[in-house]
């Protein structure tokens, strides 16, 4: 990040937790954060702020990202506001924490469309208006390679998004993959006690 | 990129959109949205169609559902943190949530019983069922705000729930038969009224 040419950078559930953690460091290197959000616009906004106050450029993006017209309206509002983007941190991800036995195909659905296809579409989408050497970056888990109970479909998910760093782009597009991986710097987040927690509970 | 935010709407309007947007979120028949209908117990709603409902809302009113407020709330009872809230007030004792949470049977008379023992507090014989009921008004409390009609709701019927086990299925089903689509739809007119988006009833048709 010792390059001085603002980035401009697009983080997927920017407005909490890790996305917020990676938004925040960008902002600190003074580029241009587009922070997606889908429901909670309260902890999206705080974010916003921060990214400001540490010297970036802020713009808030609410976005469903499981249906593929939302992930081109967005990549079509970043176009229109900075033209391009350097780099895509594909962060935002949801689940539903059950045992396999115990998943309905909707839920199934749900976590496969918002944490696997969400990915390839937002990587065609946005290597449309990605700049020379832009990357687009993949958060997984370790639920893609060991077995955590209630990560059926999680696991599963992430699995198959670290998979597609092995299709990368085509030459024509200039946009490469690179994954991240929690195997090789877990985080410890309360969230994953609090899952822990609420799996015992009744569905909802 | 802020639509409905500055639409005028009518009542009718708002009723009609809260119906429409449930129906696609939960997938279920128009007919079945009636306005007592229960979300969860009648149209079968869980976690994943509640962020889809509240996304939907925010995207058509301009208005947050802030269904997560009650899941954390939730949570926060299935932790036992909203009782260790209690007893510490009450009993002037520092008490961990997670301490709790190892007395078996999960009941208040159990809990207070461990902390009888440990933590030398000393109970009147009533104690177990006023425990019950200040826990009953916090968590209560914790609701408003959120999208849920506590109005009339049964007392009585659960803090019996919550006495017997401080877990029950029942006592959380007792406040979760308060989210209708009745709630949803007066929650966001009231939000819209209050944002001067809501237009006046006009005389009765």
């Amino acid at each position: 990040m010792s390059d001085t040419t603002p980035r401009s950078v697009l983080v997927t559930g920017g407005g909490r937790g890790i996305g917020r953690a990676i938004a925040l460091r960008f902002a600190e290197a003074g580029a241009r954060v587009f922070v997606n959000f889908f429901v909670n616009r309260e902890a999206a906004e705080k974010t916003a702020h921060d990214v400001e106050v540490r010297g970036g450029v802020p713009h808030l993006l609410q976005a469903d990202l499981k249906e593929p017209a939302e992930i081109k309206r967005l990549v079509a509002e970043i176009k229109t506001c900075a033209g391009q983007l350097d780099v895509v941190v594909s962060n935002a991800a949801s689940g539903v924490l059950r045992d396999g036995l115990d998943l309905s195909p909707k839920q199934w659905d749900w976590v496969m469309a918002t944490n696997t296809r969400a990915l390839l579409t937002l990587a065609q989408e946005a290597s449309r208006i990605m700049s020379s050497g832009g990357r687009i970056i993949a958060l997984s888990s370790l639920g893609s390679r060991r077995v955590i109970p209630g990560y059926a479909a999680i696991g599963v998910s992430k699995a198959a998004s670290s998979r597609r760093r092995a299709s990368p782009s085509t030459p024509s597009r200039p946009g490469r993959w690179r994954r991240t991986s929690g195997k090789r710097c877990p985080t410890a987040r309360p969230r994953s006690r609090r899952f822990a927690r609420a799996r015992r509970a009744e569905p909802w | 990129m802020e639509p409905g935010i500055t639409k005028i709407w009518t009542r009718p309007e708002v009723r009609a959109s809260v119906g429409k947007l449930i129906v696609e979120s939960l997938g279920v028949d128009e007919p079945s949205v009636t306005a007592e209908a229960q979300l969860i117990a009648d149209l079968g709603a869980e976690s994943i169609d509640f962020l889809d409902l509240s996304f939907k809302c925010q995207q058509t009113f301009g208005v947050d559902l802030p269904m997560r407020l009650i899941q954390e709330r939730r949570i926060a009872w299935r932790d036992l943190s909203v009782l260790a809230r209690v007893l510490e007030s009450r009993y002037r004792v520092s008490v961990e949530a997670e301490e709790l949470r190892l007395v078996s049977p999960p009941t208040v008379d159990a809990v207070l019983e461990h902390l009888a023992a440990k933590r030398g507090i000393s109970r009147a014989p009533d104690d177990g069922r006023e425990v019950v009921t200040t826990l009953v008004s916090c968590m209560l409390d914790d609701l408003a705000g959120t999208p849920l009609d506590l109005s009339g709701l049964e007392v009585d019927r659960l803090a019996a729930y919550l006495e017997k086990n401080l877990h029950s299925p029942e006592a959380a089903q007792v406040v979760m038969s308060r989210l209708t689509v009745r709630a949803i739809d007066d929650y966001i007119a009231g939000k819209l009224a209050a944002a001067g988006r809501l237009a006046p009833e006009g005389p009765a048709a």
